[in-house]
């Protein structure tokens, strides 16, 4: 791991000095990954996509303003923090149910991916339960649940990255984790 | 109804605030209580959904967005560079350029005559007789130069006295009316100055008359007496 933060450092430090590899080679590494948690924030891949594009715009505009004292993909994930808010304001969220069709919705996502027998759909039909479900959250939640969930941060690191207090960092967290249990308890009550 | 110990510990064990011990015996309660284990197995049921996410590849459309993404670092080309460094086009600045000689034109009362022998320019509303036509050795443009300043040196003066003029008269009837004001404020005071005196006057008087008549009552007494 910690090779890693060399090597994203030393990437940086070629890529602020000019040198495109040093560059392409950052994008390759993180395309992936911030490409992912877009698509969940956003809930689409039309959105993700250019969620990423500004991204990138936005860490190569900055690249020169970071210094290492924290990890890059942290410092990535708070660009990626400060255009998902943007892009929030902008843009209604990506799928928006009314409590009455929650559970109809819900449902026509097959639940697990033996419903299809294509790998890749499966994923993909799984990841679109997922994004269904982040949907459902206010975009504050959704970040949370993201950085703790998928990013495996502690509840401090969070408070420091979102600007919060542990608190409310723990309270976003677990408000957003009880919406989606009741959500999902509706959903298997149904008959 | 929620079970006590689910609504005390639950929400702490979910988010790791427990000690160990506390943690044990949530552990032990939850083994004998249906409810808080239901309960705890819904909110395992959301982060067993979430967990199952499974990364993407980029779709297809992407290739776009990733073209972007790494000529951010390209060198610029050499058309590029030229146009970053002259951002401002001769041709984004002809309308303006237009726009400003006819304006000096007309400022200038330009007229243009074409002759047989070539065309020439006059300023100033000059007529377009022989002599006119004529007219394109330095001398002659000289003159007329002078002929435009002096006229604009008159306009500026004439210009000049009609402010002056204005300035003070309206500067006299200021100074008269403050006049007029203040002789109307002295007669008014005068006035008020002469009301207040009658007024003592009147009152003195007839203290006058009080006492006379105490003196006419006390000497009646006496004679009385």
């Amino acid at each position: 791991m910690g090779t890693i933060i060399d090597e994203d450092q030393a990437l940086v430090a070629a890529a602020v000095k000019g040198s495109e590899q040093a560059w392409i080679d950052l994008v390759v590494r993180y395309e992936s990954r911030i490409y992912n948690q877009a698509l969940r924030l956003t809930g689409n891949s039309a959105d993700a996509l250019d969620l990423m594009q500004e991204v990138f715009i936005g860490i190569y505009k900055n690249l020169h303003r970071f210094r290492g004292e924290s990890k890059f993909s942290s410092w990535v994930f708070r660009i990626v923090h400060n255009k998902s808010i943007d892009l929030a304001r902008r843009w209604r969220p990506p799928v928006e149910l009314k409590s009455s069709e929650e559970p109809d919705q819900l449902a026509k996502i097959p639940s697990t991916a033996s419903d299809e027998p294509d790998e890749q759909i499966a994923q993909e039909q799984t990841n679109a339960q997922v994004q269904v479900l982040l949907g459902q959250l206010p975009i504050e939640q959704r970040l949370v649940v993201e950085l703790k969930l998928f990013q495996s941060q502690t509840f401090e690191e969070i408070s420091i990255s979102q600007d919060i207090s542990e608190n409310t960092a723990k309270t976003r967290f677990y408000s957003a984790l009880k919406k989606l249990k009741d959500l999902l308890e509706k959903n298997h009550a149904m008959p | 109804m929620q079970c006590p110990e689910s609504v005390r510990c639950l929400s702490a064990y979910i988010l790791d605030e427990l000690v160990p011990s506390e943690r044990e015996a949530f552990k032990n309660h939850v083994l004998g209580c249906a409810q808080c284990s239901a309960e705890l197995a819904s909110f395992e049921s959301v982060k067993t959904a979430l967990n199952s996410w499974d990364d993407e590849a980029l779709p297809v459309s992407a290739v776009a967005h990733r073209e972007r993404i790494r000529n951010l670092a390209k060198p610029l080309t050499k058309q590029e560079k030229a146009s970053r460094l002259s951002p401002f086009n001769w041709w984004q600045w002809a309308p303006s350029a237009l726009s400003f000689a006819v304006l000096v034109l007309v400022f200038m009362d330009a007229s243009f005559l074409v002759a047989e022998d070539g065309f020439s320019v006059s300023f100033g509303g000059l007529k377009n007789d022989a002599s006119v036509v004529q007219m394109v050795d330095r001398e002659e443009l000289q003159q007329v130069i002078a002929r435009l300043e002096q006229r604009q040196d008159q306009n500026n003066i004439a210009l000049m006295q009609a402010v002056l003029n204005q300035t003070r008269e309206s500067s006299e009837a200021n100074f008269q009316q403050l006049f007029a004001f203040f002789d109307q404020q002295r007669l008014n005071d005068l006035e008020q100055v002469r009301a207040s005196y009658d007024q003592l006057a009147e009152s003195d008087f007839e203290t006058l008359r009080s006492l006379q008549q105490l003196a006419s009552y006390v000497s009646f007494n006496e004679i009385v007496r």
